[in-house]
């Protein structure tokens, strides 16, 4: 019986003539492929990141609905599984995908049947219930809209009659474990928490037979001693076994998708030449065998040669790289090297030491020694020699010590364009809200607190490796995240993906990338982005030498730019100079510098009196208010910096005038609460005079002296405020001030200042529950005559049955109660001055 | 006759097949042969490519294609075997014969596709 299909595609094929119809018909069932002993840390990553991941599952399924074999239960413990499949759409429209699972789980939806264009759709971030589709009852989920969390996709469309590559990768850590998907069909509603997954009927498992691509593995030739890496890029499922061969005779632990090995021999051609190898994948469907490739190995009769030299951050060393493996001995004999300043006067070089990758030298200078920031040298190197004995003849290089810069990199915070899209790709988030500089490749030093939620932080800005080598960078973040890096340079666009965390929250070790060979002081562009949803939100990136083994800690100051190559990234231009000015003293005055940096990062600002550096002083501008004590004239110039430059604006002199004319108040105002006054001055004034009570006096209409209890200056130094007696509400009064005095350099005292001012009129606060009317009014020397009740506003006022009342003189609150059961009623409450 | 040839030596195989259906569907022309030993005098008609079935003469059918993949003049033949999805030893038996490509009976109508475009393949 031949397969019925749901639509018919006719394919040219020039060998094979005619190819059948495109079948697309689901089969009823997905791949269900499990992985066990998955460890307890990490997220969707730690079934990743499982050595038997995907091609080595410990059980396969074929499942008859898109749900773990079991369903609801507590089955294991410390697993993780991948469902592998096609969706079949039977109409085509809008449709919308929901993951329930317990515990974390990710999926990912083909634009067609090919898995190399899945996109995540949809997410559970922690646990949730058993085809708990929508909300959000065990606070599990976050960035919910109504009942529609990120386990739920944004609306997809989809053509009937094609089939969708569908992907579901699923972690059990401990206690219960499910894991389910269903959809909302085009013009259904929502479905309801517990309805069936998604059916077979709609399903067909991912099976794939072994294939090789026919021009894999490519031959080699290779130099003697170097490592030889043949590759294949195999595909297949059901899960697959690989199986290296050389000279026919299998490889033992030569299981994976490349083989690497160092090449034997002589140096002289012997050895592995001639050498052939292939490779036989194989799954329930097929056994392939690829072709045959030969392994060359060419005779090595080149001296290695040198890739780079370079200085380091802390001036105490120098790195010289090879383009191949280089015999220890030689290299590391500081007898080979000879460094020399411009004036031909010899560094001392104490010892050298091999870097992990055989091919770094590290060069130490004989302490106390010290390369001066900024200058160039020359080293002559000879006699090195590689693994095969070819040794180099003297060659000279340039080596450019390292300046210092500016060691900042660039933080943003998005949030959402749409607020109404359901867990939108990392990414997605656009309106700028927040934007600084900090010192380090950290979040929490932009966000040093869990209170921001929902949004994206993008940090950017350049790595410059202290010394030569191979680097690896380490990433950890909540939430998801992303890491790019340019290993060729400070370029932006030549950014590449190197780590990702999915999940969140794992340590450094677990996220690593490839090593980078980098050099010393050069500048290569760095970018992460997270997402936050809510709770705890870091970004965070580490870097060390491959085969270090140094604590993991956020990049810091120095190694985003600190001290780099002069000129790595870019230049700065000063558009305007600090200016002169001239200034009253005490009043406020900024100076300021404009600048540009072509390369487009940070610049870093330093102010300087006098050329002496100003603590804290360290934006474009610089503002203060100088006393004619402190100078009369001064100059004021920034130095700015980024990474490898640093250049000094010119000076703008400060003027400081003394102020000559004396201080005057200028205004007087009363408070609620009849217990304060604000004086008001037009100047700024000493903190001791103007604090003193002393110095005011508060007299009423009548001229009788009202009580003033203290006196505080205010933060703007130009107010103080007073705490009196009692003041009548609506009374009026006059303050006069004698011997409070500004802060000018020869202070001058305010004496008989006088402002009048009326207290502030009686103000009462009603506020009326049920039972309760809840009274507070501002003046002791009021109370509460009666309280009256109506049915009508403004009539038939009876006094309440709670009976009339005459608080005592001392209270400025009062609750009565009111009867509940009554009909809606006014009330009127009459306060009277107390006797 | 211009349909390229397709040899299947498969003594199972029932005449109206639909191996022998869906490769006919495919444009080829397919020439059963019950007796492995047959295949020596069959490849000079030029075959596009062989099927062997690894099942029931399992020694006869891995001798042939090593006699096949060792005679210059039909080495470049793509060979497709066929063993039964329980018996993964005749699989290794067959590639250990110069079959790079073994496919499981429960895949061959499947994935025919695939697999004739990857035997067609030229290194």
């Amino acid at each position: 019986m031949r397969t019925k299909c749901a639509i018919v595609s006719v394919i040219v094929c020039g060998i094979l003539g005619w190819m059948a119809p495109n079948c697309v018909a689901a089969t009823g069932s997905i791949r269900y492929h499990e992985f066990r002993d998955i460890i307890s840390a990490g997220g969707i990553s730690s079934v990743t990141n499982n050595p038997k991941f995907p091609n080595s599952p410990d059980r396969v399924e074929f499942v008859t609905q898109f749900e773990n074999p079991e369903g609801f239960g507590n089955h294991a413990d410390g697993y993780g599984a991948q469902f592998v499949g096609f969706v079949h759409p039977p109409v085509s429209g809008d449709y919308r995908f929901f993951v329930a699972s317990d515990d974390q789980s990710v999926l990912y939806l083909s634009t067609d049947e090919e898995p190399g264009h899945k996109e995540l759709i949809a997410q559970e971030p922690q646990w949730g219930g058993f085809r708990e589709w929508t909300g959000n009852a065990a606070y599990r989920r976050t960035g919910c809209i109504g009942d529609l969390c990120e386990n739920v996709s944004s609306l997809v469309h989809l053509e009937s009659g094609r089939k969708y590559y569908v992907e579901l990768l699923f972690r059990e850590s401990g206690g219960y474990d499910n894991a389910s998907v269903t959809w909302q069909l085009p013009g259904d509603p929502v479905p309801t928490n517990g309805s069936p997954p998604i059916a077979g009927e709609y399903l067909s498992p991912y099976d794939v037979p072994a294939k090789i691509p026919m021009d894999e593995p490519r031959s080699i030739a290779i130099l003697a001693g170097r490592v030889a890496t043949f590759s294949v890029n195999i595909t297949g499922s059901p899960p697959l076994a690989i199986q290296w061969y050389r000279d026919g005779q299998p490889i033992l632990g030569a299981n994976r998708s490349s083989y690497s090995f160092q090449t034997r021999g002589d140096c002289h051609g012997g050895g592995d030449n001639g050498s052939v190898f292939y490779v036989v994948a194989s799954n329930s469907l097929a056994v392939v065998t690829s072709r045959i490739a030969t392994l060359t190995v060419v005779v090595d009769d080149l001296p290695p040669s040198v890739v780079s030299v370079s200085a380091s951050s802390t001036f105490d060393r120098v790195t010289v790289a090879f383009n191949e493996l280089v015999d220890p001995t030689s290299a590391k004999d500081v007898f080979n090297y000879s460094i020399v300043d411009g004036q031909q006067h010899e560094v001392g070089l104490s010892i050298g030491e091999m870097n992990y990758d055989g091919q770094i030298v590290t060069l130490f200078l004989e302490e106390p020694g010290r390369l001066e920031p900024g200058q160039m040298y020359t080293i002559t190197i000879a006699g090195v020699r590689d693994i095969c004995g070819q040794g180099s003849s003297p060659e000279t290089f340039p080596l450019q010590s390292f300046v210092e810069g500016c060691g900042e990199m660039i933080f943003e915070a998005f949030t959402p364009r749409d607020i109404n899209v359901v867990s939108p790709p990392l990414g997605s988030y656009s309106e700028l809200f927040y934007r600084t500089n900090i010192p380090g490749f950290d979040s929490r030093l932009a966000f040093p607190d869990d209170s921001h939620e929902r949004y994206e932080g993008r940090m950017r800005g350049v790595f410059v490796p202290p010394f030569s080598g191979r680097w690896i960078f380490y990433l950890r973040s909540d939430d998801a995240s992303r890491l790019w890096f340019n290993p060729n340079g400070n370029d932006p666009t030549g950014k590449q993906l190197v780590q990702e965390e999915s999940g969140c929250c794992q340590a450094f070790e677990a996220l690593p990338t490839q090593p980078f060979p980098l050099v010393g002081g050069r500048a290569y562009y760095i970018e992460a982005l997270y997402r936050e949803n809510i709770g705890g939100d870091y970004c965070q990136v580490a870097a060390r030498l491959e085969g270090s083994t140094e604590p993991l800690v956020p990049i810091g100051r120095r190694d985003l730019g600190q001290f780099a190559l002069s000129g790595t990234a870019g230049h700065i231009t000063i558009v305007q100079q600090p200016q002169n000015q001239m200034v009253l003293e005490n009043r406020l005055v900024t100076m300021t510098v404009v600048a540009t940096n072509d390369y487009g990062g940070p610049i870093c600002y330093q102010w300087m009196k006098d050329g002496v550096e100003i603590a804290g002083a360290n934006g474009a501008s610089y503002s203060l208010r100088p006393s004619a004590c402190d100078f009369e004239q001064a100059a004021f110039s920034a130095k700015l910096s980024i990474p490898g430059e640093t250049v000094f604006s010119a000076e703008g002199v400060l003027t400081v005038n003394e102020d000559a004319s004396p201080p005057r108040v200028i205004g007087a105002s009363g408070s609620e609460n009849l217990r304060e006054i604000d004086v008001q001055f037009d100047d700024t004034m000493t903190e001791t005079s103007a604090g003193d009570a002393f110095n005011y006096a508060v007299t009423n209409a009548s001229g009788n002296q009202l009580e003033v209890e203290g006196a505080a200056l205010n933060a703007d130094g130009r107010s103080a405020t007073l705490s009196t007696a009692l003041q009548q509400p609506g009374g009026l009064y006059t303050v006069t001030v004698n011997g409070v005095r500004d802060i000018g350099c020869r202070p001058h005292i305010i004496w008989d200042g006088r402002a009048s001012f009326t207290a502030s009129m009686l103000v009462a606060r009603v506020a009326l529950s049920s039972n309760t009317l809840s009274l507070s009014w501002n003046s002791r020397m009021w109370s509460v005559y009666r309280i009256q009740s109506s049915d009508h506003l403004g009539s038939n006022w009876v006094n309440s049955a709670v009976r009339e009342i005459v608080a005592l003189g001392t209270n400025t609150a009062a609750n009565f109660p009111v009867n509940p059961a009554a009909p809606s009623r006014f009330y009127r409450i009459q306060l009277v001055e107390s006797p | 006759m211009s349909e390229p040839l397709a040899l299947l030596v498969y003594e199972k195989l029932l005449p109206g097949g639909q191996l022998v259906n869906q490769l006919q569907d495919r444009g080829y022309r397919v020439q059963p042969l019950a007796d492995p030993a047959d295949l020596g005098g069959a490849v000079q008609q030029k075959p596009m490519l062989v099927f062997m079935d690894l099942e029931p003469k399992t020694e006869q059918v891995c001798a042939a294609i090593r006699r096949l993949k060792s005679d210059p003049s039909t080495t470049h033949i793509p060979v497709i075997a066929i063993a039964p999805h329980t018996r993964e030893e005749l699989a290794e038996s067959a590639r250990a014969a110069g079959a790079k490509l073994v496919v499981f009976d429960n895949a061959i109508l499947v994935h025919l596709d695939q697999f004739l475009e990857q035997a067609l393949q030229l290194d």
